[in-house]
């Protein structure tokens, strides 16, 4: 077992050990370690501590050397999409106040470029004495971005102490995992679920197994877990729906960890795939970004899962949290009762970043401590277990990537001219999340619309279908009736 | 192989909702603009309905291209 608190830490140097499989191509521990170490040279040689260093996420492996190298040097992660739109990569590379830019693929088009961008393959190979730094607790690890409501993507700085706290609850996670151990990483790198990933095999000096980008990623999750034998794996329940026509094919002996998260997790999908892994653990994590990767997590028993609405329990928090329910008034519930969930302790973040109307609005101070509003409404049992039964606002999550329908809405009305837009959520046949934009009056080009907003938002966002209705409905109140209009669109047609 | 051709051809304009789609042996899903998890499903069951035939998931994994579709369904015809 790896001491959990050395965060950072320096991968392993073993010559004999694969550290990474890309592509069918393995890389051991040296030649990371080596790529690591030459990584550390370049920002050392810049005098760089507690800055943040934007890296254009590619399925390389000076991806994850960079990784290692910019904690190793007490510095702050931003993983960057080559494929968001540009506004919303200048306004990551402004927000996070990025000065040095790394990158592995052949090109990166940007809008404002940083002060300076390095091509990671054409960096010197000079190598560094290896000691890591030390960074404070409140020194920034990580900064993810997110959807915002306003329309501006909205940044969560995620500390070394945070990571540490989360790293903390490991060992009570009961994972006996060791180098024989091949991991999964199937995450885009701008997904907390990513970090996880990236973590674990190295800790444990296991190999990871990436997932190329390409646009049908569950066909290849399956090849990777079936053909290497893969025992460690965390997957959004959506990759697995797609899988669900085959799962009478699907024999997976050699998994021994199967962690469903990112999204609720069904409870027929869940004893369905169990089957397919028949000597897995299997583990829900449950945890907003904003309260560090995971922090209230559930090893289901072999049969009897408990679930409300048909979704798996989410379990009881890790021992850095706590949790609370919530009503309107800000009073503690009654056990058994609904609310919302709230969370505090050292794996919760301090604020967002420079956003202080969004810090009041998600925290709140409860009998003298400060508390995450999660927005998730759930209960506990008399067990203790918490139950997750929804959101509480219109954030909706597709593939895993937490989306505010407003954003969506806001950027829809401005192609649109101002025209009234609602985003709704539905489910497509697999039961996976898409996005329905209904639309008052016409659109006039729906091909230019697609276009533009391409241009504003990640594919994710796009919504998968378009309606037009003559007007929006109204409530007492005066404002667009989505209640009725969900009732309309989506729910009738069922 | 024509007949395979066309139909394929008219799944892939129908699923992709484009009545210009032109399909190639080398071409993959990151050449179709819709192309993605969702459509995939669809397209392989209507492929499925339209030549009554059924793909296993290993034969899924296995082809990298139109190509590789393509003569997937003429050998299971």
């Amino acid at each position: 077992m790896p001491s959990m608190f050395d965060f950072p830490f320096i991968p392993s140097n073993d010559r004999e050990a694969d550290a990474l499989c890309i592509e069918d191509k393995f890389y051991r521990y040296d030649f990371l370690f080596n790529r690591f170490s030459c990584i550390m040279h370049e920002i050392r040689s810049r005098e760089m501590q507690g800055k943040s260093i934007g890296l254009v996420a590619s399925d390389s492996y000076d991806t994850y050397a960079a990784i290692l190298a910019i904690w190793a040097t007490g510095n702050t992660y931003v993983p960057i999409n080559p494929y968001l739109p540009s506004d919303r990569i200048d306004s990551i590379i402004s927000q996070a106040g990025i000065e040095l830019l790394f990158y592995s693929i052949d090109e990166v088009s940007l809008g404002k470029e940083p002060k300076e961008t390095l091509q990671l393959g054409k960096m010197n190979t000079m190598c560094e004495d290896i000691i890591a730094k030390n960074p404070e607790d409140n020194d920034i690890a990580y900064i993810l971005f997110t959807s915002g409501s306003t329309g501006t993507p909205k940044g969560v700085p995620v500390s070394y102490g945070n990571v540490r706290s989360f790293l903390r609850n490991l060992p009570e996670m009961g994972y006996e995992l060791s180098s024989r151990d091949r991991f999964l990483q199937m995450f885009d790198l701008s997904f907390d679920l990513s970090i996880v990933s990236i973590l674990a095999p190295f800790l444990f000096k296991g190999c990871l197994f990436t997932v190329p980008n390409n646009n049908i990623k569950y066909t290849e999750i399956y090849r990777l877990l079936e053909e290497y034998e893969i025992s460690f794996a965390i997957v959004v329940p959506s990759v697995i729906a797609y899988l669900k026509p085959y799962f009478e094919d699907i024999d997976l002996p050699h998994m021994r960890y199967m962690c469903l998260s990112g999204e609720a997790v069904p409870y027929d999908l869940t004893v369905e795939w169990k089957k397919c892994c028949p000597n897995a653990v299997f583990q829900n994590l449950y945890g907003p970004s904003e309260a560090t990767i995971y922090c209230v997590t559930y090893t289901m028993p072999e049969e009897k899962i408990p679930a409300a609405n048909g979704i798996v329990c989410i379990g009881k928090a890790t021992k850095e949290i706590d949790c609370i329910i919530i009503d309107e008034n800000n009073k503690e519930v009654d056990q058994g009762e609904k609310g919302e969930l709230i969370l505090h302790g050292k794996q919760v973040i301090q604020s967002y970043l420079n956003n202080q109307e969004k810090d009041k609005e998600a925290f709140l101070e409860f009998e003298s401590k400060r508390y995450y509003r999660s927005g998730d409404i759930c209960y506990q049992d008399e067990n203790g277990l918490y139950f997750y039964l929804g959101r509480k606002d219109y954030q909706v999550k597709i593939q895993g990537f937490r989306i505010e329908l407003s954003e969506i809405e806001y950027h829809l009305s401005v192609s649109l001219n101002k025209q009234r837009v609602v985003a709704l959520a539905d489910l497509d046949k697999t039961g996976n999340a898409k996005i329905i934009a209904i639309v008052e009056g016409k659109i006039k080009d729906k091909d230019k619309l697609i276009a533009d907003l391409k241009k504003k938002m990640p594919y994710y966002m796009i919504p998968s279908e378009f309606r037009e209705i003559p007007s929006f409905p109204l409530n007492n109140n005066g404002k667009i009736d989505r209640k009725s209009i969900q009732k309309s669109q989506i729910d009738n047609e069922k | 192989m024509e007949d395979i051709i066309i139909k394929t051809r008219d799944i892939f304009r129908e699923i992709f909702n484009d009545s210009s789609l032109e399909i190639t042996r080398e071409m993959t899903a990151n050449d179709v603009d819709k192309w993605d998890s969702l459509t995939h499903l669809t397209m392989i069951a209507k492929t499925e309905a339209v030549f009554g035939i059924k793909f296993k998931l290993k034969e899924l994994v296995k082809m990298k291209n139109v190509g590789d579709m393509l003569d997937k369904i003429q050998e299971k015809l």
